[in-house]
């Protein structure tokens, strides 16, 4: 009888999924021994989060580089020397916090709009108690601009949304991208090199990425 | 081992504090249930002349089982507008003035107000 097994005893990041055999003991209980097959599937969208848990052995993590990551994206990529990565994560990082800031300041401005209609609105039933009189026309205009102005909210939540995710998104694959990248050796990899023979002079340029 | 566990912290650290900044943004709140009221009825004003200072005003409405009592407007230019309210639902006409002088652009208006103190628009009428 085969059955699946899903278990993660060391590193939570990465499940183990085992086939094997099931077998009924003597005394009736059922064991789990002779594997059959071995399959290790990387859940990379929780990639921070999971990072915490990892033991810092499996991974050629550079403290300096990490925490200058931490600090912005691209930081620590420009720290071990590829400049391009650093190029593209911190540009990234950059417009993403940029549109951060200014759909926050957008979503703001028309949540506290909304959420003053909505209060001048729920305001209504006290005043209407207390014997003031209300025009039915001021009750119905105050009711569509507020639902006009939540509309317009709920439009500028999603953008600002939209822009934090993106911000993340960076951050995790910028952070993802400092554990398993190693620092780019400028000794050994030589940029330039001439190789002279009898019959032929070969320039090789390398570039890193 | 004292590095790694430092680094570890630094990440949860970052982690957390980035749940926390998201977390923390401004919502704006949810839209509230529409009030239960009583729409009022809009009167339908009808105004004749009695004299040319004299003006009599008669209105109907379509419930008026809904309505409390009416709400009589007065609008002189320039000099701005005065209210004044009926007695009770049943009262449906209204006679106003000798006014001292002949006003042009006199208006009158009327509207009903329910129970619930919320008030019908205003229906308009000039007065000549």
């Amino acid at each position: 009888m085969h059955f699946l097994e899903i278990h993660s005893n060391i590193l939570p990041s990465f499940a183990y999924m085992q086939l094997g055999t099931m077998k009924v003991n003597s005394d009736g209980m059922m064991s789990t021994k002779g594997k059959h097959g071995f399959m290790r599937p990387r859940i990379v969208a929780a990639a921070v989060l999971v990072a915490v848990f990892l033991p810092g052995q499996a991974l050629a993590v550079d403290n300096a580089s990490l925490w200058r990551s931490l600090l912005f994206p691209g930081v620590g990529q420009a720290h071990q020397g590829h400049y391009k990565k650093a190029a593209i994560f911190g540009g990234t990082a950059l417009l993403a916090a940029t549109g951060v800031f200014l759909s926050s300041v957008n979503y703001t401005e028309q949540a506290n709009k909304a959420n003053a209609a909505r209060n001048e609105f729920l305001f209504f039933p006290t005043q209407l108690m207390n014997g003031e009189v209300i025009s039915i026309t001021e009750i119905d205009e105050t009711y569509a601009r507020m639902v006009s102005a939540t509309e317009e909210a709920d439009d500028r939540f999603k953008v600002r949304n939209f822009f934090i995710g993106a911000l993340i998104t960076v951050y995790a694959i910028n952070v993802v991208d400092i554990l398993i990248s190693k620092p780019h050796d400028t000794e050994t990899a030589q940029r330039i090199q001439i190789e002279v023979n009898r019959d032929r002079v070969m320039l090789t340029r390398t570039f890193g990425f | 081992m004292t590095g790694i566990k430092l680094t570890r912290m630094r990440i949860l650290f970052a982690a957390v504090l980035l749940i926390v900044v998201v977390s923390a943004c401004a919502r704006h709140e949810d839209l509230p249930a529409p009030l239960s009221l009583v729409t009022p009825p809009k009167p339908d004003l009808i105004v004749s002349t009695v004299d040319s200072l004299t003006f009599n005003l008669t209105w109907s409405v379509s419930d008026v089982s809904v309505v409390s009592y009416y709400r009589i407007y007065t609008m002189i230019p320039l000099l701005g507008t005065t209210v004044d309210e009926t007695a009770d639902e049943t009262i449906m006409n209204a006679t106003v003035g000798p006014l001292g002088v002949v006003v042009p652009g006199l208006e009158f208006g009327v509207s009903s107000v329910t129970f619930q103190n919320v008030e019908s628009a205003i229906d308009v009428e000039p007065a000549f």
